[in-house]
């Protein structure tokens, strides 16, 4: 006979109190706040009114994850509920007993939690597609009223995503798994006291990538590359560019003379007269030869090259020959000849 | 005879059902999971891997999970 593990009987004991202490009827409903979500598409509507488009991108993230969370909390609500209406299978002692025992052989650490009550599982390191995640901690909480249970999953070695550090994983977000697929055996499992069944759902999940249904994809993970050379770049050294919303890393975004505004390599021109780096809206046609100039540089709508040529009065040898060249014929007198001497201006 | 049979793909069944003797559990899956493959699936009875040839008796408890659920938003 397999010698009883006296620590997990007892923790067996206090759970299976726990489970089957749970009431089937509704108690108070916690709706999610819209206020969360709000909030950022408020600040977004600003941001693109203001122009001002690093702080949109941004916010736009922010929306979108909020938008997400809420979704998903709504949706754990309703399922929540209906759990609730149905009749709750209490589980016997000791099937909660060999579920604990496997689980201590399977996992490397179960613990009971006295002050939160709850049951914390943690995994081994979760890797996906070459990526180490690290160990999470599965905890299972049981409500003090006798509620439905809930659980959240906390990342220990927290590798969470470079765009938002609530994601510790590409299924979850704030601690919250998306249970998708899963979504109703973890129900199933809970309802019917299943700990190992439970455990063994939420490990596969957390084990499964799904693209395209991530809070943030494995491949912008550590950062979102950069337009023009295609280095990653993180969201707090992010640049972006103002035409075409290319994202730019710090080195790659050029700065317009005129506007000072950020573009890429695609979107920037040069002054054909200064050199200097320019936005195509702060270039202009030269009228004569149709190359393009900043706004500095063209005068009369004419590039430095084409400007028209003006009288050169800096040269004071040419200046005083004309002026005398006029004098003398304006103001000289015509003296009987013989005299020998004629008045010269000064 | 009867067996516990838990099913933890899709919507979750856990109940008791009938089996014939000299059952093995790979072929309780064929008749349970017509679709799938075994080797998709963590298959336990009484808690424990085991192999497909093995024989059910009264009262085991046969569990099967698929090794890849996708989480997804609503």
């Amino acid at each position: 006979m397999t010698q009883l593990r006296k620590h997990l009987l007892k923790m067996a004991g206090t759970v299976h109190q726990r489970l089957i202490q749970r009431d089937v009827k509704v108690g108070a409903v916690t709706l999610p706040t819209w206020e969360d979500v709000a909030r950022p598409a408020r600040q977004l509507e600003m941001a693109s009114r203001r122009r001002w488009h690093l702080a949109a991108a941004r916010l736009k993230c922010d929306l979108t994850h909020e938008i997400r969370f809420f979704s998903q909390r709504l949706a754990n609500l309703a399922i929540e509920l209906e759990s609730t209406s149905k009749p709750v299978t209490q589980p016997l002692l000791a099937d909660v007993y060999a579920d604990l025992v496997t689980l201590e052989d399977d996992f490397p650490e179960i613990t009971w939690d006295r002050e939160k009550r709850e049951l914390q599982v943690t995994t081994e390191p979760i890797e996906l597609r070459g990526m180490d995640f690290g160990r999470f901690k599965i905890c299972l909480e049981f409500s003090v009223n006798g509620g439905a249970c809930s659980y959240y999953v906390v990342a220990l070695d927290a590798r969470p995503a470079a765009s938002n550090e609530s994601v510790t994983h590409p299924h979850v977000s704030n601690e919250s798994l998306c249970e998708g697929e899963g979504r109703e055996a973890i129900r199933a499992a809970l309802d019917s006291g299943r700990l190992l069944d439970f455990v063994t759902i939420v490990v596969r999940l957390l084990n499964t990538y799904a693209a395209g249904q991530a809070y943030v994809e494995l491949e912008h993970w550590d950062g979102l590359p950069c337009n023009d050379c295609g280095s990653t770049v993180d969201e707090d050294d992010r640049w972006i560019c103002e035409k075409c919303d290319a994202y730019l890393c710090g080195g790659c975004g050029q700065s317009c003379s005129q506007c000072s505004s950020t573009f890429c390599a695609s979107c920037i021109s040069i002054c054909v007269a200064c050199d200097e780096p320019c936005c195509r809206s702060c270039l202009d046609d030269c009228q004569v030869c149709g190359r393009r100039a900043c706004t500095d540089c063209l005068e009369n709508n004419c590039c430095p090259s084409c400007q028209p040529e003006e009288p050169d009065d800096e040269n004071p040898i040419s200046s005083a020959a004309q002026e005398l060249s006029a004098n003398a014929t304006a103001d000289t007198a015509i003296q009987p000849h013989g005299l020998g001497q004629v008045a010269l201006p000064a | 005879m009867k067996i516990l049979f838990i099913n933890n793909d899709g919507g979750g069944f856990a109940d008791h059902i009938e089996i014939e003797p000299q059952t093995t559990v790979e072929r309780l899956f064929e008749r349970q999971v017509p679709h799938g493959k075994p080797a998709d699936y963590l298959i336990r009875v009484n808690r424990q891997p085991v192999a497909a040839r093995q024989v059910l008796q009264e009262g085991d408890r046969v569990s099967i999970t698929p090794t890849k659920i996708e989480g997804a938003f609503v």
